[in-house]
């Protein structure tokens, strides 16, 4: 069955085709929740909530070539995951985001920059893979994590994402900076482990295809 | 520097990008559950169930409950449309009667001594126009008269600021103008004994001049 007729039937709520659509789009979706949630329990409950909105809202969907249905339920997903990091935000308290952050930043990138022992080959090298990667991803604070997701793997501009999250450009970009600054100093630990000999710990692991 | 970031960009858009797919607990039949659940939960006038069948039932009584015990105006600090000024009026005004024809009996602490019978003496009915005006020499304390006011006409005058303190008068005057009904009512047959007892006197008089 393809994108479209698959489409059409879930617009007439026919079960058979959303049963298939959630077995054939599932991972992928769960993979976007995933890098937004704090944990495997909240992305999962992100997920659910996601998928009952594609299936809400895809009425509105209109196909307009191969692929635009997964591109449509990837931004719908999205979309519920920063919905879902606004509603949480009232209930969590994350770092307090200064003015003088980006000084903070530049005080930190000096730091990296002077070892000499971490590399983008030293990564590659130590044979990082996706899970490992996830759990750095999803250490780092929500409000640095969201727009790390949404500005790196979601490829959004400065723009989008301070209007998405209601925040200034400025900030989205300080946010961006201090996000890789601390995903870097999570690689350099990683890479040191490896050399040392310790394989860290895999804890909380999702099962990364 | 520059290209570490963009190393660090590459390798998490890579890892974790269009193709990172993750497999996870969530069942169809769990999928479906929540969306009875949300759907149950939300409004659709086609599909009207338990909940706001509830609910609705719920807001009716809750709105019965304030519209019988003005909820609503004491919550609101308005005034109660029953208990804003207006004059009262009662329809039925009270009249009392007087029977003069009744037997009089005398009043506690007096005796009258009448050893013969006198003839009947008829009160007139409208004998009550003069109590009002004792007889002096022979009452002294008759009672001032009394006004026989109706409530009704004080109920006209009298413009309180609600309700409750309007039939609070209204209690209070009633029993007040019981007891000086009562009062007029003890003068009057008072007044009838020493009418008979001064006739009885002339009877008597009259008979002795004819011997």
């Amino acid at each position: 069955m393809n994108e479209e007729l698959l489409a059409e039937q879930c617009k007439r709520r026919d079960e058979v085709a959303e049963r298939e659509v959630f077995s054939r789009y599932a991972p992928m979706l769960r993979g976007i929740c995933c890098r937004y949630a704090v944990d495997a329990d909240e992305a999962e409950d992100m997920f659910q909530e996601g998928f009952v909105r594609i299936f809400d809202t895809i009425g509105s969907f209109k196909w307009v070539g191969d692929g635009s249905l997964a591109a449509w339920m990837r931004r719908v997903m999205v979309n519920n995951a920063i919905n879902y990091y606004k509603k949480q935000k009232r209930h969590r308290l994350t770092h307090v985001e200064h003015d003088d952050e980006t000084a903070r930043i530049s005080d930190d990138d000096g730091e990296v920059a002077d070892e000499d022992s971490f590399g983008f080959s030293g990564v590659l090298a130590a044979g990082i893979t996706k899970q490992v990667l996830l759990e750095m991803l999803q250490q780092l604070p929500e409000m640095y994590r969201v727009v790390f997701n949404l500005a790196v793997i979601d490829g959004l501009r400065h723009k989008d994402i301070a209007s998405m999250l209601g925040i200034d450009e400025s900030s989205s970009r300080s946010r961006l900076m201090r996000s890789k600054t601390m995903l870097k100093a999570s690689l350099k630990d990683y890479v040191l482990q490896v050399k040392r000999g310790k394989v860290p710990d895999e804890k909380h692991s999702l099962s990364a295809v | 520097m520059k290209q570490q970031e963009k190393d660090i960009e590459q390798l998490f858009s890579s890892a974790l990008g269009a193709g990172f797919e993750v497999e996870g607990s969530t069942t169809w039949e769990q999928l479906q559950e929540r969306r009875r659940r949300g759907s149950f939960f939300r409004f659709n006038a086609k599909k009207i169930n338990i909940f706001y069948l509830a609910m609705l039932s719920c807001a009716v009584a809750a709105a019965s409950l304030s519209v019988k015990y003005d909820i609503f105006p004491r919550i609101l600090g308005e005034s109660h449309p029953a208990k804003s000024h207006k004059n009262v009026t009662y329809e039925k005004k009270p009249s009392i009667t007087i029977d003069a024809t009744q037997p009089v009996a005398p009043a506690e602490g007096e005796s009258h001594d009448i050893t013969e019978v006198a003839p009947a003496v008829n009160i007139p009915a409208n004998y009550s126009k003069t109590i009002d005006e004792p007889v002096a020499g022979k009452n002294d304390n008759v009672a001032e008269p009394v006004e026989l006011t109706t409530a009704n006409t004080l109920v006209d005058n009298m413009t309180a600021d609600t309700l409750e303190e309007e039939e609070k008068a209204v209690e209070e005057f009633i029993p007040a103008t019981k007891n000086k009904v009562v009062k007029k009512v003890v003068v009057v047959q008072k007044q009838q004994v020493m009418v008979k007892d001064t006739v009885v006197k002339v009877v008597k008089k009259h008979v002795r001049q004819r011997e």
